[in-house]
Parts: structure tokens; sequence; C-alpha cells
């Protein structure tokens, strides 16, 4: 027990402080892609007015990968089919909702003893009109429109149990069709705090532009005025102009970062190395007053009115009715109650149109980086469920009574990409149709689009 | 007001010619900081930023300095516009998860 007490506390502390860091590397080489991708879009050249930061960040650190997505960092979305669907590895529902679609699918066998492959879509009305309308990603999230506003509000997501309608033996196969389809959801957002753009945290970005956000611009101003009148620095950029020209734009990455190199042997002028650094400790400052911002957004509450409509294969169709909440700081703690109801005729005349309560909470901890190591995330999941009465259908006989079912979840970013594999342990009392103990193992894969459009969709 | 070297952030304006910096943030991704011949501070969606541009030696432009700070994942634009219009525009974006990025606009006057 008590090495399991200071296992915990390790996490608990490892996850704290690796919020809390900032990493160069990652810092640089998300400005040498912004460079990349305004050149490749022609926009401005590379010069010391559009590349200030990026220029200062190279003389000061190593030429490290990184991935830093925000949308990678957060815990709180619902990727996958909600526990109840066939397949899925969650055990509690989250309140976050992807602003795009998100795509998931999952395999093995959690609540249901039928066990298959689960195709799942979850999005916003708001975020898929704008899509289509060729909009892109990036401007789904405005609030100045009232009506874009509610919208955002709203989530809906279907999911296809691609086992259904193959053959035995056969390859699962997702076609899409009616047949196919095992349930739909509609998710309506009540309160979400840990969006860093609320009006609530105006006060503090208000504080962080018109304080260390304007001696960082001042600095960026000092460094251009310096780097303009030095000789060795317009060599540099000369030369750094001609490699990009000559290169393919596909090169574009790989001739900058080398150009960096040399612009660290170029013999800068002393008083330009003196504004780089100056420029490098402001924008050190902006960084970390702005990463306080966003932790304290981080810890915000939520709550989400969620409405599933079950498509069983073989048993009867339900709906089930959730009300989820989260509160966190670097930890998230989600809470579900939910109540399950037959839809149509009644199995037998002696069954109760509800089905079953349920309750569950879920602890998240975040460990690792995003930018380095990558996001991954250890779960603690409990629920209970109690069900009326016995249920007779084609699967068996639900028998009455409590359910109890324990989870360990480790979700596993894989680097570079949109893609994350949850892997969970499940203990249980009971399950549903038969009286004994269950102990189950998952391995899933989730695929967030929406980071994958903030990368591509600028 | 003068683009050069097929560069908005590269201009040339008169002395005591009239220019406006302001700020498109449709997405309220952004919260933008300044520095120019005409004061400093934080330049809020909406509103303006005006100054006279000011004497200056050859070979020493006028330098307008913006800050973006992005508390969201998106694209937002800073404007230099002259008096007759003319528009030096600048987007930044955050899709590749920088925190904060600067751009300057250097305007050698004639």
């Amino acid at each position: 027990m008590r090495l399991t007490i200071a296992a915990l506390l390790f996490f608990f502390s490892f996850a704290i402080a690796q919020a809390q860091t900032q990493d160069p590397g990652q810092q640089l080489t998300s400005a040498i892609r912004t460079t990349v991708e305004r050149l490749r879009g022609n926009g401005a050249p590379l010069s010391a007015q559009a590349d200030s930061v990026m220029l200062v960040l190279a003389l000061g650190v190593r030429d490290d990968q990184l991935l830093a997505a925000a949308e990678e960092n957060r815990t709180d979305k619902q990727l996958g089919a909600d526990g109840r669907t066939a397949g899925s590895t969650s055990l509690v529902s989250k309140g976050g909702i992807p602003r795009i679609l998100a795509f998931a699918v999952e395999n093995g066998g959690l609540e249901e003893t039928q066990s298959g492959t689960t195709v799942t879509f979850r999005g916003t009305p708001a975020g898929i009109i704008r899509t289509l309308a060729d909009k892109g990603y990036l401007q789904t999230t405005v609030r100045n429109d009232p009506a874009v506003r509610v919208l955002q509000k709203f989530a809906f997501g279907v999911s296809f149990d691609t086992s259904r309608g193959v053959d035995s033996g056969d390859r699962p196969t997702f076609t899409g069709s009616n047949d196919q389809l095992s349930a739909v959801s509609g998710r309506f957002s009540i309160l979400d705090q840990r969006d860093p753009r609320r009006a609530q945290y105006d006060p503090q970005w208000n504080m962080l532009a018109s304080g260390v956000g304007v001696t960082a611009a001042a600095a960026a101003g000092s460094f251009v005025a310096a780097a303009l009148g030095d000789a060795a620095f317009t060599a540099w950029l000369t030369a750094a102009r001609n490699a990009l020209a000559a290169a393919p734009m596909s090169a574009y990455e790989v001739v900058i970062r080398d150009q960096l190199r040399e612009l660290r042997t170029a013999g800068l002028a002393p008083n330009t190395l003196a504004a780089a650094a100056t420029l490098r400790s402001n924008y050190d400052l902006l960084l970390a007053q702005r990463q306080r911002i966003l932790d304290d957004a981080a810890r915000g509450a939520q709550l989400v009115l969620d409405y599933t409509n079950d498509r069983s294969a073989n048993g009867e169709d339900t709906s089930n009715v959730r009300l989820v909440a989260s509160v966190g700081q670097q930890i998230d703690l989600t809470g579900n109650v939910s109540a399950t109801f037959f839809n149509g005729t009644l199995p037998s005349a002696t069954t109760k149109r509800l089905r079953d309560f349920q309750g569950a909470l879920q602890l998240d901890i975040p460990l690792g980086r995003a930018e380095t190591t990558g996001r991954y995330v250890l779960a603690f999941a409990y629920k209970i469920e109690h069900v009326l009465n016995d249920i007779v259908s084609v699967n068996g006989i639900t028998r009455k009574g409590l359910v109890s079912v324990g989870q360990l979840k480790l979700t596993i970013p894989v680097k570079d990409t949109a893609v994350r594999i949850p892997v969970s342990v499940t203990f249980a009392n009971r399950s549903e149709l038969v009286k004994e103990k269950v102990v189950r193992g998952n391995v899933g894969v989730t695929y967030d689009l929406d980071a994958v459009f903030a990368r591509f969709k600028p | 007001m003068k683009i050069k070297n097929n560069n908005v952030l590269d201009l040339e304006a008169a002395q005591g010619e009239r220019l406006t910096l302001s700020f498109d943030d449709p997405g309220s991704i952004a919260v933008i900081s300044y520095t120019s011949p005409g004061g400093q501070g934080q330049l809020m969606p909406g509103t303006t930023h005006s100054f006279t541009v000011p004497a200056a030696p050859p070979n020493m432009p006028v330098v307008v300095s913006v800050m973006c700070t992005f508390k969201g994942a998106g694209t937002c634009e800073v404007r230099l516009t002259d008096g007759s219009g003319r528009v030096a525009a600048y987007t930044f974006s955050s899709a590749f998860g920088m925190g904060a990025n600067a751009v300057v606009y250097a305007i050698d006057v004639r």
C-alpha cells in the first residue's frame, strides 16, 4: 500500500512539474514551421522583421524536434464511443467537445459481452458547417456571432459497429449502413470554463498584453533595428534567402535549420547579440505568464448533458440520459450520473421502462510532455450500475442488481501524429448477464481530426 | 506608404505621414501588444493606433513592433494603413504551436 501511495505521489508531482515547464526546442521548431508555412504560402520572405523570434531562439537552443499542439494537450475530450457501446475502451464519458470532427476506432469489449469494432464520429454542427463551407478549422471558434456561439454548445456523435452485417469469420468492414448504426448521441455543453478565450480570463490576458507583451514587442523592435544595421546579419540573410530560392518547398525546413546553424557562427555584432538576448529573456517571460493563464483555464469546470440512443444488434434499443461534470487542477476529475430507458415495446409485460441507474467517477493524470515524449494520460475509473429488474432477451437474461466496475487505463500518444492508443484493464464483480467476476484487457486506437486540421488548415 | 522588396514588413513612408495600426481577430485567439513612434500599449480588436512618421537618419528605419500572444488556435491579422488606404497586412498563425510571435514593420523615411 505504501508503495502504491508513493507511486501515486510521484505521478502527481511529475504531472504537475511537467505542465509548468517550457521547452526551448519546442518553441524553435514551432517558429521554424510557422516560417516554412508562411514561405510556402508566398507570405513575407525570410527576414529579421518577420522572423525575429525564430532567429533569437535559434541563437540559444538546439534544433530539437517538437510536437506542440494545444489540441493534443487536452485530456477532457471524448473521442471514442462512450462506455455503453460495444468495443469501447471508455468507462466514464468526458465533457469536452471536439470542434470539428473526431473519429475513433476502438477494438475489444468492455461492458457488453459482445465484442466488435466500433467507428464513432463526433462533431459540432457549427464546425461541420464551417468546414463544408471551406472556411477552415481555425474559424470555427468564432464567438462574436451569437448563432455560432449557441451552435458550438451542441455536439453530435454517430457510432457504427463494423462487425454487424459481416459473415462469421469475415473481417469487419465499415459500410456506414443503417444496419451498422449502433448509437446516435447528442450533447449540450451547459458550462465550459476551460476555454482560455472566455471573457473571465480577459483581465489576465490584458495585463499580459499591456505589460510584458509591450516590453517584448519593444525588444523585438530593438533586435530588428540592430540586425538591419549589422553587415554580418545582412550577409547571412542574403545567403539564407539564396539557399531557400534554390531549394524545393519540401526542403524548406531542412534548409532553414541549416541556415540557422550558420547564423550562430555568422559573427553577428555585439549589439545585435545583446538585443537578441534581451528579446529572448522577455519572450521567455511572456510565455511563462501565458502559461500561467492557460493553467488557470485548465482548472475550470465543465458540465455537459448527454443523450445517447443505443441500437442494439440483438437486444432492445435504449435511450440514455447522462450528466457529465468535470473539475480539475493539473489532474482531471470527471463524474457521470445517468439513467437508461427502453425504447418502444418493452421486453416483457413486467419490465419497467426505466432500465438502470449509473454513476461513475474518473481521475485523469497527465504524464510526460506533449513536445517530447507526448502526452500520456493515466486514468483510474469506477462505475456502479443498478439494473432494476431481470430482462430476458436474445442475449440471455440480464440479472437485476448492482454491477460494480473498476478500470485502469493508459492512453499512449503516437508522436508526431494525432493518434492515441488507449490500453485498459477492467475489473468487475459481475457482468449484466453473468454473476461472475470479470477481468478484461482492451487496446484501441483513437484519432483526433481537430489536431490534424489545426496543422494543415490554418 | 510603399511596400518594398515584396515584403509587407519592409516599408517606405514620408516624414509626417499618418499611419494607423489595427488588428482583426474574429476568433478572439490573441492579444496584441505594440510599440511605435506614437506610443506603446495593447491594441484591442476593433480599435486602432495612429502615429505620425518621424524624421529618421538614412539607413535607420523607424520600427513599429507588434507582439501577438496566442490564447487559442487560429489566425489573426495586423494591418498598417496609410491615409490613402494602402494596407500592409500580416497574418499571425498559431498552427504550429507558437505561444507568441512578433513582427516588426521597418519603415524607411523619405
